[in-house]
């Protein structure tokens, strides 16, 4: 169409034209701060690109210039989330090799040190902030990131009750896409697979795998105990178990025998998703306490004792309560204290009821 | 058609508001912009963080 040059002397024919929707509230940062950057913000900036690169890398996606320059920035609560604008040095690849990643995060620290000289010289970022700084930066939070969502654990074979807790220090926003066990010499090694979740994600999957349509914490929980109980499986049997035949076997392993073993009368009190879900909690608080996996069976029948008959009747508590019914009661800690010290004895709880940790909840509640 | 050309790009962009929607044009060779092209698709496609939908 025209002939301007791209670094060739002005004689290169550019004979296309790519055009893409631009996003509704994303902005080149030198228009969101086009007077002045805060202090403040340079970190921010910082951090959203390390997340960017971070969730490029974990799909094989090499950037080749992430920089500010390549981005868009939309504001996300009280951070800035990045998306990439440009991919002319890009290139997708069914995995990254370490030194493919590291040549990236090498690239993307120059032209983010480079920008941020830009700045000061523009007199839009103060002089005190060290342009050089960033250098090292991105590669420390990159890491830190990394280390977070890719870890791999070697694990003994009767440790695969920590695999929740694994699961539950995943960082906001992320989630387990491929979870899976495999013999070693030297263990069992728990290898984990992350990616990057759209709302509603978990409740669209956990319907779609189960038929269930449930809450999107519910079904965050649900599915994080499906991935486990599909690992156990592959475990087993030694073999790979397709997601479809261990979402089967899940169902009938896990919340059917809970929702059948559960007596009527506490069964209508929740919905059976939540019901599974404060099974399911039961059971991690009876394996930590225990050291080891506990099963399904042995859970439902404790939590009938000592958990699910002090829940409110929540089918029922606002007819209660607008006849005046009682208050709701707090969560008894007495009676299933007693049990887990029973349970455990000889392996007695690691630390008090109360400051036990939280059970292995996902961590992005508010995402 | 107003195009407004921005940024510091080696292929210049220019924004134009199409169909009420605003839209980055980029001028650039033709294996370029079709390789370009199907990698934003790509990551659109598996909803990554990356410009939307775009034809060349």
């Amino acid at each position: 169409m025209t002939d301007r040059g791209c670094g060739t002397g002005g004689n290169q024919r550019l004979d296309a034209v790519l055009a893409a929707r631009y996003l509704d509230f994303s902005l080149p940062y030198r228009t969101r701060f086009a007077s002045r950057v805060p202090t403040d913000v340079v970190s921010r900036l910082i951090d959203a690109i390390v997340e960017l690169v971070a969730r490029l890398h974990l799909v094989g996606f090499f950037g080749g210039d992430c920089s500010l320059s390549n981005t868009l920035f939309r504001r996300d609560a009280a951070a800035l989330a990045a998306r990439l604008v440009d991919t002319e040095t890009a290139g997708q690849h069914p995995a990254l090799t370490e030194g493919q990643r590291a040549h990236d995060l090498d690239l993307a620290e120059e032209w983010l040190a480079g920008e941020r000289l830009d700045l000061v010289a523009a007199r839009t970022l103060q002089a005190e902030l060290d342009p050089a700084a960033v250098v090292g930066e991105v590669r420390r939070r990159q890491g830190r990131l990394r280390d977070a969502l890719t870890g791999e654990e070697v694990l003994d074979a009767d440790d695969a009750y920590c695999i929740p807790e694994r699961i539950r220090r995943l960082a906001v926003g992320y989630d387990v896409s491929a979870l899976e066990l495999v013999r070693t010499g030297g263990g069992t090694r728990l290898r984990m697979r992350t990616q990057v979740l759209e709302p509603g994600h978990h409740r669209w999957a956990q319907h779609m795998q189960t038929g269930r349509d449930v809450q999107e914490n519910q079904a965050r929980r649900l599915l994080n105990d499906l991935d486990a109980h599909r690992a156990r499986l592959q475990q087993q049997t030694g073999a790979r178990v397709s997601q479809a035949v261990a979402a089967s076997r899940w169902l009938a392993d896990v919340p059917e025998p809970t929702l059948a073993t559960v007596p009527a009368h506490l069964r209508h009190t929740l919905e059976p998703a939540e019901l599974c879900h404060r099974v399911l909690d039961h059971r991690w608080f009876l394996s930590e306490a225990l050291g080891a996996a506990v099963g399904t069976a042995a859970p439902v029948r404790s939590s009938v004792e000592v958990v699910l008959p002090y829940i409110p009747d929540e089918r029922h508590l606002l007819a209660a309560a607008g006849a005046g019914g009682e208050p709701l009661a707090p969560m008894p800690g007495g009676p299933a204290k007693r049990l887990l010290r029973r349970s455990a004895a000889g392996s007695p709880p690691r630390s008090a009821e109360g400051q036990r940790r939280a059970p292995p909840r996902r961590a992005c509640q508010a995402a | 058609m107003p195009v407004r050309e921005r940024g510091i790009s080696c292929h210049v962009v220019g924004l134009v508001t199409l169909e009420g929607a605003l839209h980055a044009l980029k001028e650039l060779p033709d294996p370029q912009a079709e390789r370009e092209a199907r990698l934003l698709r790509q990551l659109a496609a598996d909803g990554e963080p990356a410009m939307g939908r775009s034809a060349s």
